[in-house]
């Protein structure tokens, strides 16, 4: 079932409460965030204790804003959390990335850099395989900063190239250590314009699956709201033999084995 | 630009307005100002001065200098102290020029001797080390502890050593950050000298938000200006960790014209991000690996508001300092006013011009609420002048605003050195940029 708009509203304002934050809500769900309410199965149930949405409180550049999901709630035996899926309520569309991790993965920390089209709520969604499910809210402020200005124009990139892995250099078997990947993709979103008025296509890298010996370890789904060069940081208790496959709207794939 | 100047004489009219209005508006809210007598106060003031109120600023920058002298201006029978461990401030803008040798170190200091002749500020040289927001007073490290009516912080940026894992002081006595002007300007000029032609020059770059903005962009093509003299083989490697920066546009185009290869920069999505120092052996890790080895390594590393504002308890988790819009007073301390770098002020950039607009802001906001009337409206500008070589400058410009509680861009305002402007027009700017420097070094200390 979907939640309804009111439930909803209570909800957002319990967990800014709960947040300990000093975050005062500032409007009710847009309707934009029909995606969020559609993935909310229970409203009246919404747990928010555990669940950590860091963003800056000010953004000066709203098209690499630096984000962090962190899960530490107890769960019970046989729980596991299978998607943190982040919306921003004041983009063109409202899903920004989702965090699919296996039940192999214990420490939830997962990073990643978004794009804000303005300021706005962010939020994040946990589901765990038993039904329960978190949500986070934070307030970003989008400026652009007077000296930022560039006066530069996008240079025109296309499809997936370069695709870059940083395993940790001191790792300790056993130990959660953290992984960084990037590729470099445009993420073009199909809302910009060329000074001529013509409308850019939108092309997207797709997702990216990290694998052990053909067993999915995280998923990570991007959308127009990831950041060009979609970067990602998460941890894992092992980190030999790694296969990282990148999937574009294409169908195109890269892959990479560490 | 001929937006910005109009509006910022406009803002300037109003602000001298509210101004005047406060010094002639008799004075009623001595009532609020704490019993001076109650700790040992080196410095009583008179009288008049009591009633009138007492302002302490800490730090003697671009932001507690103007601030000083704008409330003395307002309301000359308020009691000013100004808190400055240094008796010479050295300006971060200008400093580029120090590192290329095209100007001394003596020509960016400037002393408080107009604060303390003209005007009739109490200046001392001791750091302030703690402040007790619900008590209203300051303690000194010379052992006095000094109460206030007002507290105006300029307390400028601290560097958040360890950030990069192997970047600390002692790091930065051999790879220097050289992000406050003086004793780390002379030491990356010296390392430069001693460089051999051909070596490589790192500069690793931070994230937004940092103090000056286009800063690190302009110190590269003015060492570019003086490797293309002396040293014409050497290279210049900039990793940022930032896929967009100030003036980008302008600045890439410049370097390819004025210094072919030279500069080459590296961003954010190419492993420009530097994760670890090894200052030792002049040697930087990126995000994804990467090691490169530098002659000369210079550190910029992330930033936050100085310490005094963490004792102060008006600094959030980010590090920054928020602030009511209207007037620069903290929003999590009453009487504290915070002006500058340190504060949240976006879309007004970290700048030295920018701290000089908001302290004039906050000195009439400081003496209205002394006199218990309402502040005027406030209007803010800024210029950020950037040299390419001695005779090439580019400029951003902007006006602000308060608007619902926030600090908005004014619209149609401000603007950006056009891409294609003839070099007479960059000539023109560099000299404009001479100008700056003047005008806003003599508003602020008076030389």
């Amino acid at each position: 079932m979907k939640g309804s708009l009111r439930p909803l509203g209570l909800s957002l304002c319990i967990a800014t409460v709960v947040l300990a934050s000093s975050w005062t809500f500032a409007q009710p769900p847009l309707p934009n965030l029909a995606a969020l309410q559609q993935a909310i199965t229970q409203a009246d149930a919404l747990e928010t204790q555990g669940l950590n949405l860091n963003l800056p409180l000010v953004a000066e550049d709203g098209s690499a804003v630096p984000l962090k999901v962190q899960f530490n709630a107890p769960l019970a035996e046989g729980e596991w959390i299978t998607q943190l899926r982040v919306f921003a309520s004041g983009n063109p569309n409202a899903e920004v990335i989702d965090f699919e991790p296996s039940a192999a993965i214990s420490q939830l920390e997962f990073s990643s850099r978004i794009r804000l089209s303005e300021s706005q709520d962010v939020y994040v969604l946990a589901s765990s395989n038993q039904g329960r499910q978190w949500l986070a809210s934070r307030q970003v402020r989008v400026t652009l900063s007077g000296c930022l200005m560039s006066g530069d124009e996008d240079t025109t990139q296309m499809g997936m190239s370069q695709p870059r892995i940083a395993l940790p250099r001191q790792a300790q078997a056993g130990k959660p250590a953290e992984i960084r990947t990037l590729i470099n993709h445009p993420m073009e979103t199909g809302f910009r314009e060329t000074a001529s008025g013509e409308t850019l296509a939108a092309s997207l890298v797709d997702h990216l699956v990290i694998s052990r010996a053909g067993e999915t370890l995280l998923r990570v789904k991007f959308y127009t709201g990831t950041s060009a060069n979609p970067f990602v940081s998460f941890f894992l208790d092992q980190q030999d033999q790694l296969t990282f496959t990148w999937t574009d709207d294409q169908g195109q794939q890269i892959q990479e084995t560490r | 630009m001929s937006n910005s100047t109009k509006d910022f004489s406009v803002s300037r009219r109003r602000l001298l307005k509210g101004l005047g209005l406060a010094s002639l508006i008799p004075v009623v809210s001595a009532c609020d100002s704490k019993d001076s007598s109650a700790t040992a106060n080196l410095s009583a003031p008179s009288p008049t001065q009591a009633k009138a109120g007492r302002v302490l600023v800490i730090g003697g920058g671009f932001g507690g200098a103007t601030a000083a002298k704008y409330i003395k201006r307002g309301n000359p029978a308020i009691s000013v102290t100004l808190i400055e461990p240094n008796s010479t401030y050295y300006t971060c803008p200008f400093s580029n020029l120090v590192l290329a040798g095209e100007r001394n170190l003596d020509s960016i200091g400037h002393n408080y001797n107009e604060l303390k002749e003209v005007y009739g500020v109490e200046v001392i040289h001791a750091l302030a080390e703690d402040i007790d927001g619900a008590n209203q007073s300051v303690k000194l490290s010379n052992g006095q502890t000094l109460n206030y009516d007002r507290l105006l912080l300029s307390p400028g940026i601290d560097l958040r050593w360890n950030a990069i894992e192997g970047y600390d002081q002692a790091a930065a006595e051999l790879a220097p950050h050289a992000w406050k002007a003086g004793e780390q300007t002379l030491l990356l000029r010296r390392q430069l000298e001693a460089m051999e032609d051909g070596g490589t020059f790192i500069m690793s770059i931070p994230a937004d938000p940092f103090r000056c903005p286009p800063g690190p962009y302009e110190r590269a093509s003015l060492i570019a200006h003086y490797f293309k003299q002396h040293k014409p083989n050497s290279k210049i490697l900039l990793l940022d960790a930032k896929d967009n920066f100030s003036k980008q546009g302008l600045f890439t185009s410049a370097w390819q014209e004025l210094y072919g290869d030279m500069i080459e920069w590296v961003g954010l999505s190419n492993d420009g991000r530097v994760v670890r120092v090894d200052a030792a052996n002049l040697e930087v890790e990126t995000e994804f690996g990467s090691v490169y080895k530098a002659s000369v390594l210079n550190v910029i590393p992330p930033q936050k508001a100085g310490f005094i504002a963490d004792r102060a308890g008006v600094s959030n988790e980010g590090g920054w300092v928020p602030v009511n819009a209207n007037t620069f007073e903290s929003t999590q301390v009453q009487n504290i006013y915070v002006v500058g770098d340190a504060t949240l002020a976006a879309p007004m950039p970290k700048s030295g011009f920018a701290a000089n607009s908001q302290a004039k802001v906050a000195a009439a906001a400081i003496v209205a609420s002394l006199a218990g009337i309402t502040p005027p409206d406030p209007y803010w500008a800024n210029t950020c002048y950037s040299l390419l070589n001695p005779d090439y400058g580019i400029s951003v410009a902007g006006v602000y605003k308060a608007e619902e509680g926030q600090i908005i861009s004014i619209p149609g305002s401000g603007g950006l050195s056009a891409s294609d402007a003839p070099t007479s027009i960059r000539q023109a700017e560099a000299a404009y940029a001479v100008g700056w420097y003047e005008a806003i070094t003599q508003d602020t200390w008076g030389s």
